[in-house]
């Protein structure tokens, strides 16, 4: 692992930080305000609204969380400083209610219409922009509005109420570039997810597959949420709606991003810590007083509990350090940006951890692809071993030619041995379709062998088996590994040598191993034991029993013995 | 004749004798051993002329027991499984080669090619094995500028002035070579690719003229067929 490749990820989170604050700085105001204030608006039970609030208004400094209590028509009331320049200015307006705005006395367009009672009254949207006319005077400004919030469904513990006086020939409040870099960011991780779904594709389902494309889901959706109010706008009866639907983004997000790492990685993590975990959890949904602060704790919760869990997974260092550095730089980011976290870096650092968690996924998934294929390729090279050994010319030519004198000579001979060939090309067809047989099945493909070259030879060939369990002979083993060792017997020792000394067999569990001792005629070739057959069973056993194997063979007393010992699980 | 069949086998030895028995109607006698060490012994202890041998060819130890059987003196027919392997025999000189399984009609020719083995050239032989000290060496043919009668034996020149003896008479050897070497005396078959040019002298007396400068006498009786093989006549 290189240093790059840890950097990588943090490095891109930076950048696209970097370029947000950027796009985000805020735009510069031209009035500041003096004083905000709130009364109750007396309303007449029927007929016209009052155009301007009654001389004796008990007005009271603007409270966000008193103001979000308050459902009848009420007036607001901001002063404002006087202008370098009162041409070409325009008023943001930030209020969850329908709202009549009088600029200076002059009444603006009315956002929905304000109402006594919830029929009467038309929803106005959350945030409205407006022209101001010139003031015509030197003085101060003053913004008189008289709203309701009627279809207000929601208490909440504060509400927006909020103005800002910006040039027009300056940047707009609701400026599209930071969410630009945003969705340029979600755009990134769609297209991850949807590389990483082309690459699993026909695949069994990976490990914590599921939870992670859930996560990138809500990484999608989570910006597409914050969004739909600066981007496009709503009325404010549906605000309640867009904060319990991010809220929920928000808890999903902290469930399934520790969830999955425990999972990719490996990590047990005791039930006593779900439930604490999931009880911290649901306590900050429960009790902290607002949407934000909830949204930012669960933020908080998860990114701390993944760094937690990265830490104490085991390996797997290319991919478990990039992901606990963007972990630490959220968790330590949070305290110091504050609330704006939650506004646009948090959907940067999740877009940039969905993104390289799938990227890495998918190279995961790759690399378990590409050990697959070869798998499937050795274990096809060993089918193809194991029939072309089971056709070798040398064997089964001279077994032909045996059948051509057979034929002649003693046609009920021939006709065992054809019914013993066809026999022997079953089993051996059956069995290059399996990576593991049975020894059973194993034995009886040996026994059919000796059983033919018995047949040319006029002599029976014994095989003698040893087993300390019956059950040794349900035990699997990659086809062949015996018959390639009957083989070379008859090979090097000579079929009549073998018809002398029978073939012994011993099965026995020896330290926890399973192990097999083929003894045979030793014969009187110059070399034993580097051949075809000799590769094939050391191949078979390697792709098998990978590093649980060992096979030796040599000169023994009686012989020769071939010896395979396999780890077994029981 | 006596023929020796190398033959592993029980029952395809058995076929084996018994249908050269058949075909050889009297003209030969077979002996049959199971093995080469055997044949070994049996070929030191008796003059045979043609051997019938089975090798498995599968890998580099049945062709070095071929190379030592084709030194010998006597002709060699293979009968092996390796039917792929049948023109690497032949170019290491082997009269013939079965393939298993055979059929009577198949052993039968092979059969006649030893019993006259003097009416089958030319033969597809590459390589001639000679008896070392060491073992047995291989001779690519067209390295081999000539080769001469020597009692029961025949003397090979080759191109870097280097004599060998094998074991075979040039009678037997012509059966196996290939047609680039051609009879220039009754004593003597040459290597065509290396003769630069034909002379006649004073007194219908001939000579080749090698590529290493060296002379080759031609007998009278020879000439014209030299000629016609050499696209003068």
């Amino acid at each position: 692992m290189t240093t790059t490749k840890i950097l990588a990820a943090p490095a891109v989170l930076v950048l696209v930080i970097a370029a947000w604050l950027l796009a985000s700085s805020p735009a510069p105001v031209v009035q500041q305000v003096l004083s905000a204030e709130m009364a109750p608006a007396a309303m007449p039970v029927s007929g016209g609204l009052p155009q301007q609030p009654a001389q004796d208004l008990d007005w009271q400094a603007l409270d966000a969380g008193v103001l979000a209590g308050w459902r009848d028509p009420h007036w607001l009331r901001w002063r404002l400083s006087a202008p370098a320049n009162d041409a070409g200015r325009l008023l943001h307006l930030s209020l969850r209610a329908a709202s009549q705005p009088y600029w200076n006395g002059q009444p603006l367009a009315a956002n929905g219409a304000v109402g006594r009672s919830k029929a009467e009254e038309q929803p106005g949207l959350i945030d409205i922009v407006r022209v101001l006319p010139p003031s015509g005077h030197a003085g101060a400004d003053e913004l008189i509005v008289l709203a309701s919030s009627q279809h207000q469904w929601l208490r909440m513990g504060s509400t927006d109420a909020a103005v800002q006086i910006v040039s027009v020939e300056g940047p707009s409040v609701l400026r599209p570039a930071p969410w630009l870099i945003v969705f340029f960011a979600a755009g990134a991780l769609a297209a991850a997810g949807l590389y990483f779904l082309a690459v699993q594709r026909g695949q069994p389902r990976a490990h914590g597959a599921a939870l992670l494309l859930a996560l990138g889901a809500v990484g999608l959706a989570l910006p597409v949420v914050e969004g739909w109010r600066p981007l496009l706008g709503y009325a404010y009866p549906w605000h309640g709606l867009r904060m319990f639907a991010l809220l929920a983004l928000h808890v999903a997000a902290a469930l399934l991003l520790p969830a999955y790492l425990a999972r990719s990685f490996d990590v047990e993590v005791p039930i006593s810590a779900r439930i604490v975990y999931l009880a911290t959890l649901a306590a900050v949904v429960a009790f902290l007083p607002s949407f934000d602060g909830r949204g930012a704790a669960v933020l908080l919760l998860s990114l701390l509990a993944s760094a937690r869990l990265l830490w104490r997974a085991q390996g797997e260092h290319e991919q478990r350090r990039p992901i606990l550095v963007l972990m630490l730089a959220g968790a330590l980011s949070m305290p110091v940006v504050g609330r704006t976290f939650l506004d646009g870096p948090y959907f940067l650092l999740l877009a940039v951890l969905m993104g390289f968690l799938l990227l890495c996924h998918a190279e995961r998934l790759r690399t378990l692809d590409r050990h697959n294929a070869r798998l499937r390729e050795e274990r096809a090279q060993l089918a193809l071993q194991l029939l072309q050994r089971g056709i070798q010319p040398h064997w089964l030519m001279n077994t032909l030619t045996c059948l051509q004198e057979l034929i002649e000579q003693a046609p009920s001979r021939a006709s065992r041995l054809v019914e013993s060939l066809a026999e022997q090309f079953d089993r051996l067809r059956e069995s290059s379709r399996h990576a593991l047989v049975p020894l059973a099945d194993e034995l009886a493909l040996c026994r059919n062998h000796l059983d033919i070259v018995g047949q040319a030879l006029g002599q029976p060939i014994g095989f003698e088996v040893d087993a300390d369990d019956i059950d040794d002979m349900d035990f699997l083993l990659p086809p062949g590994v015996l018959h390639a060792q009957v083989e070379n017997a008859l090979t090097h020792a000579g079929a009549s040598a073998c018809t002398q000394q029978p073939l012994r067999l011993r099965v026995h569990r020896e330290n926890g191993r399973r192990v097999l001792e083929l003894h045979s005629p030793r014969g009187h070739a110059a070399h034993r034991g580097q051949g075809t057959g000799s590769r094939y069973i050391q191949a078979s056993l390697a792709a098998a029993f990978p590093d649980r194997w060992h096979f030796a063979q040599g000169a023994d007393d009686a012989g020769w013995c071939g010896r395979i010992e396999l780890a077994c699980a029981s | 004749m006596r023929i020796l069949i190398v033959e592993d086998e029980p029952l395809i030895r058995e076929r084996l004798l018994r249908m050269c028995g058949e075909l050889a109607q009297g003209r030969a006698r077979f002996d049959a051993v199971a093995d080469l060490d055997l044949a070994g012994d049996r070929l030191q202890r008796s003059l045979y002329d043609g051997l019938l041998l089975d090798l498995n060819l599968a890998g580099e130890d049945g062709f070095e027991l071929l190379r030592q059987a084709v030194a010998g003196r006597y002709h060699c027919v293979v009968v092996s499984a390796h039917r792929e392997r049948a023109l690497q025999a032949f170019e290491h000189g082997v009269l013939d080669f079965v393939a298993k399984p055979f059929t009577r009609e198949r052993l039968g020719l092979a059969l006649e090619r030893l019993l006259d083995a003097a009416r089958y050239r030319p033969g597809l032989a590459r390589y001639l094995g000679i008896w070392r000290a060491q073992g047995t060496a291989l001779v690519e043919l067209a390295e081999v500028l000539w080769i001469r009668a020597d009692g029961d034996y025949s003397q090979v020149r080759l191109l870097d002035g280097r004599s060998e003896l094998h074991d075979k008479p040039l009678a037997a050897l012509t059966a196996v070579l290939p047609p680039d070497f051609v009879r220039c005396h009754r004593s003597c078959l040459v290597n065509l690719r290396h003769v630069r040019s034909l002379h006649a002298g004073s007194g219908s007396r001939y000579w080749l003229v090698l590529a290493n400068g060296k002379e080759l006498a031609v007998g009278r009786a020879h000439v014209s067929a030299l000629r016609r093989e050499l696209g003068i006549g």
